[in-house]
């Protein structure tokens, strides 16, 4: 089963439209997923969905209708269902048509062992540590996934886009009978094989500290975060970053949201967040879901905020360059590429991080977050790992955490809400936990 | 019978749970999924979006050699569907190759009926231009109040069409209805702070009767004040303090801290690379104190409009109600058919196994999980409980909530804070979080009202599984009071 490139047929069937605009969009996916838990095969699926959306323009009128059924019928049917509800809808003056200019585009970050792995590929690759943990009395439970996903895009305005990627990804958590676990995980990559899935597993059995865990005194600490847990923090600068709401001052980023450092910074000196689409790590849609070309964009450069993401609409009221919506994100600090024992040497007293869990917002206009470790909390001290650690809640925002770096390793590829990410394991202050959580 | 079943449909699925078993299954099902919804959404003045979306396909699941397989696919030709029992039988062999025990699958009696959620006026029989009219009138409603600037106002119905056939003679046509409407309006404070304020209406499978019910024009000023009064207001209080907690902010107590820790597959460790594990063990059942006497905790799919009411569930078993927690004790899990002996269940388990569409395989999910009002006429009301606070906060409504992956510690805030001062409450607070351990915190039950307070509040949107699947479900509370509860860590 391949992606199917159904720009032909589509841009004939906007030749149905009754009304001025109509843009026709399907996302397909085939997703294989190997579940496994207690060493053993769970779960096993291989779904195979769509979803053609139809958008019709009346004016500045819009209504849009979905479907799976890509007969002719089926795609004829869906058109019209857009138009009634477009018929429906009031005139809305922030409506704007399908963009304009965008013409044919075409791309793909396609590796066929990804997209094509079988079933016992998959269990292949996770059975060895299911079976040594089995051996060594522990319980592994993971992931290795396969697939691959397309959007293909047309509009009355001539966009003509197409975009193919594979999508594998491989998680594993391992739990030792004393209570200890630890996770490994990359959930979202084009090319799965280039993060050797089997070795990353293997790696596991190194992981979890012996003897039991201690409970912790939450408070301040020097903390070391894996690039896993920086990804689940700095994921919310790209959920609530956003040119609009920053401008009516309801986002962090607003005057009255989180308040910058004495020197304008909004971060540490010499840190950058950026999405980049062509990242040759991330490889995401070069297009967005309206058909909104996506190139590199700086949001943070060297601590200072530069711009955010813009919508067209608010594009056009604020004199700025709409942005599109690009998933994916990329942590980038100076000085970073320290190894991993140079991390934990910057750690005289503190924490190592693995990972969080739960992640939600408590104080939207300042990012402040609360959420837990999970999986291997360990103490450091005199940068040294210790005992394994009882997990800790903690309150605290990710922009005043990405404002006391310390220092910064080598960048990873992690994925959280499906967004891929391009950043390094940090050493920061003052991480602000306030309970515990009695397990691990 | 709805005309999307048709019988060519019906011969072509059964036909392939024929060739199931002729290529080795042990056991084979099919759900065959139809599904409609129509959102509508507006902000302040304006319609942002009218949404009419459809989804058709065909999830099989096959047993062989004692591993599972699935797979799906939205395209209904003979061709596909059979490559498609092909594609499950391969991944089951596959499955079959690392698995120290055999899946358990007990034996069920063939399973016929249908089910259809009881409705009194079709959803999608009323005009979109209805619904349009009467969310710009709810959100001009908030916007009239002094300081609101914002206000968005939704409408989601639903409609699934289920058909489920099996290998063991299941012939089952399910047709479920959901509605939920949605309100959200942001006020501005003299300082500039700026703070939100919802109406939550609860998510039920129902006609459109409930969102006439629900009259979201005549409480949208209410929540557009109350949104400007919150931003206003100071920021709560820090310590040990009593919390009054509405039937709306209790669901989603329920839902984190008694729905999840009591799946029986977290407990035996199915989801501990992802949603996590319980800090429950089956050696705790009939033995853990999880709260005080006031607290009765039913799981149930056969409540009347709970989201997670049906007749059967995605494996085919019928629905039932059970005790999870009686009078503080714990009494068990829910389970489905394939996790059942695990807490010693000799049948097919609590009929807790749900797909959210065709397109995904049947995991457990938590089923109506509710709170039992307190019995008779002499049970409390939610002014008794107040009266009975020297020091506390009175929450309404969801809002932050985090809780630990073994179910141990939670955070949460909500939509409203009240001070309750000398038994009455006082005025608004801006935030407040609450802070503490399941089982502390419902043992610290000391009060449920009756069953006039009581409401089916739920969860429309809970994520679990990989690949991720969303749930639904009704958590019913009345008011109740909680005594000495950690707030304010997150100031």
């Amino acid at each position: 089963m391949e992606p199917t490139d159904l720009r032909s047929s589509l841009s004939e069937a906007l030749k149905d439209r009754s009304l001025e605009h109509l843009s026709l969009s399907l996302d397909e996916e085939r997703l294989d997923l190997t579940r496994v838990a207690n060493n053993g095969v769970t779960q096993h699926t291989s779904r195979h969905d769509r979803t053609l959306v139809a958008t019709a323009w009346d004016g500045q009128k819009v209504g849009a209708a979905s479907t799976t059924d890509l007969s002719t019928g089926g795609i004829k049917a869906t058109i019209l269902r857009a138009e009634d509800a477009a018929r429906l809808a009031p005139e809305n003056p922030e409506t704007l048509p399908p963009m304009d200019g965008v013409g044919v585009v075409e791309g793909e970050a396609w590796d066929e062992a990804t997209a094509h792995m079988t079933a016992q590929e998959r269990v292949a690759i996770i059975a060895p540590s299911a079976q040594a943990a089995g051996k060594a009395g522990r319980t592994l439970a993971g992931t290795v996934s396969s697939g691959w996903e397309a959007t293909t895009l047309v509009t009355s305005q001539g966009a003509n886009l197409f975009h193919r990627g594979s999508r594998g990804g491989v998680s594993g958590t391992l739990t030792d009978p004393s209570g200890g676990s630890y996770r490994v995980s990359s959930e979202s990559t084009w090319n799965l094989f280039q993060l050797n899935p089997k070795k990353l597993l293997h790696s596991l059995e190194q992981q979890i500290a012996p003897g039991s865990s201690t409970p912790q005194e939450p408070g301040e600490h020097r903390v070391l975060l894996s690039a896993g847990a920086v990804g689940s923090l700095v994921v919310w600068c790209l959920a609530m970053g956003e040119a609009r709401g920053t401008d009516e001052g309801r986002s962090p980023f607003s005057e009255n949201g989180f308040p910058l450092r004495e020197d304008g910074r909004l971060l540490s000196k010499g840190v950058s967040l950026w999405t980049d689409p062509s990242h040759s790590a991330l490889r995401t849609a070069p297009f967005d879901e309206e058909g909104h070309p996506l190139q590199k964009r700086v949001w943070v450069e060297d601590g200072y905020l530069k711009s955010l993401p813009c919508d067209r609409y608010w594009a056009t009221q604020t004199e700025r360059q709409s942005t599109g919506s690009s998933w994916n994100l990329g942590l980038t600090v100076q000085g970073e590429g320290s190894s991993d024992e140079e991390l934990l040497n910057k750690v005289e007293e503190g924490m190592f991080i693995p990972r969080f869990w739960y992640i939600r917002t408590v104080e939207p206009m300042t990012m402040g977050l609360t959420g837990l470790t999970r999986d291997g909390l360990r103490q450091v001290k005199g940068g040294a790992l210790g005992a394994r650690l009882q997990n800790l809640r903690f309150n605290d925002s990710p922009l005043r955490i990405l404002g006391t770096i310390v220092a910064a390793g080598k960048p990873q590829l992690v994925s959280h809400w499906g967004v891929r990410m391009w950043v390094p394991p940090l050493v920061v202050d003052g991480f602000r936990t306030t309970s515990t959580a009695p397990g691990e | 019978m709805p005309e999307v079943f048709s019988l060519s449909i019906d011969e072509v699925l059964r036909s392939l749970l024929d060739d199931a078993l002729v290529k080795g299954a042990q056991y084979g099902d099919i759900r065959y999924g139809k599904y409609r919804s129509q959102t509508v959404s507006v902000r302040d003045h304006l319609v942002e979006s009218i949404e009419d979306d459809a989804s058709e396909g065909v999830g099989i699941r096959v047993l062989v050699d004692g591993g599972w397989g699935f797979a799906s696919t939205p395209d209904l030709s003979p061709d596909v569907l059979n490559a498609t029992l092909l594609r499950a039988i391969e991944v089951a062999k596959a499955s079959a190759s690392l698995r120290p025990e055999p899946v358990s699958w007990p034996d069920l009696p063939p399973q016929v009926g249908r089910f259809e959620t009881p409705v009194k006026e079709d959803p999608f029989t009323v005009p979109i231009q209805e619904r349009i009219e009467m969310l710009l009138a709810t959100t001009e409603a908030c916007l009239s109040q002094e300081g609101c600037f914002r206000a968005t106002a939704e409408t989601f119905c639903g409609e699934e069409n289920r058909r489920f056939f099996s290998t063991q003679g299941c012939d089952i046509t399910q047709k479920v209805v959901r509605l939920s409407p949605d309100l959200m309006a942001w006020g501005k404070g003299r300082d500039g702070k700026v703070r939100t304020r919802g109406y939550q209406v609860p998510p039920l499978t129902i006609g459109y009767e409930h969102i006439r019910q629900a009259d979201l024009p005549g409480n949208g000023a209410r929540v557009g004040r109350e949104a400007v009064e919150r931003a206003n207001a100071p920021q709560g209080p820090s310590g040990k303090l009593d919390l009054v907690l509405d039937p709306a902010h209790l669901a989603l107590t329920i839902h984190e801290s008694i729905g999840h820790a009591t799946e029986l597959d977290r407990a035996c460790g199915w989801e501990a690379d992802f949603a996590g594990t319980s800090f429950l063990k089956t050696s705790d059942i009939d033995t853990l104190q999880y709260g005080s006497k006031w607290v009765n905790v039913q799981g149930d799919r056969t409540l009347p409009h709970g989201q997670s009411t049906l007749g059967w569930d995605d494996d085919g078993v019928p629905v039932t109600e059970f005790k999870i927690i009686e009078e503080g004790v714990f009494r068990g899990f829910s389970s489905t058919r394939d996790s059942a002996y695990l807490q010693g269940e000799e049948g097919a388990g609590r009929a807790c196994g749900h797909a959210d569409s065709w397109a995904n395989t049947p995991i457990l999910r938590i089923p109506n999980v509710w709170l039992k009002p307190t019995p008779g006429p002499q049970a409390p009301t939610k002014d008794d409980l107040v009266a009975s606070v020297k020091r506390g906060v009175l929450i309404q409504g969801r809002g932050s909530f985090s809780i630990d992956q073994q179910r141990f510690n939670f955070q949460f805030g909500g939509d409203a804070f009240w001070e309750i001062r000398d038994g009455k409450v006082r005025g608004m607070y801006s935030d407040v979080t609450y802070r503490s351990i399941t089982t502390q915190f419902w043992n610290a039950c000391d009060g449920v009202a009756g069953e006039d307070d009581w409401l089916p509040h739920g969860v429309r949107n809970c994520g679990k599984g990989q690949p991720s699947q969303q749930g639904q479900q009704t958590h019913g509370a009345s008011w109740s009071v909680f005594r000495g509860i950690q707030v304010g860590d997150a100031n």
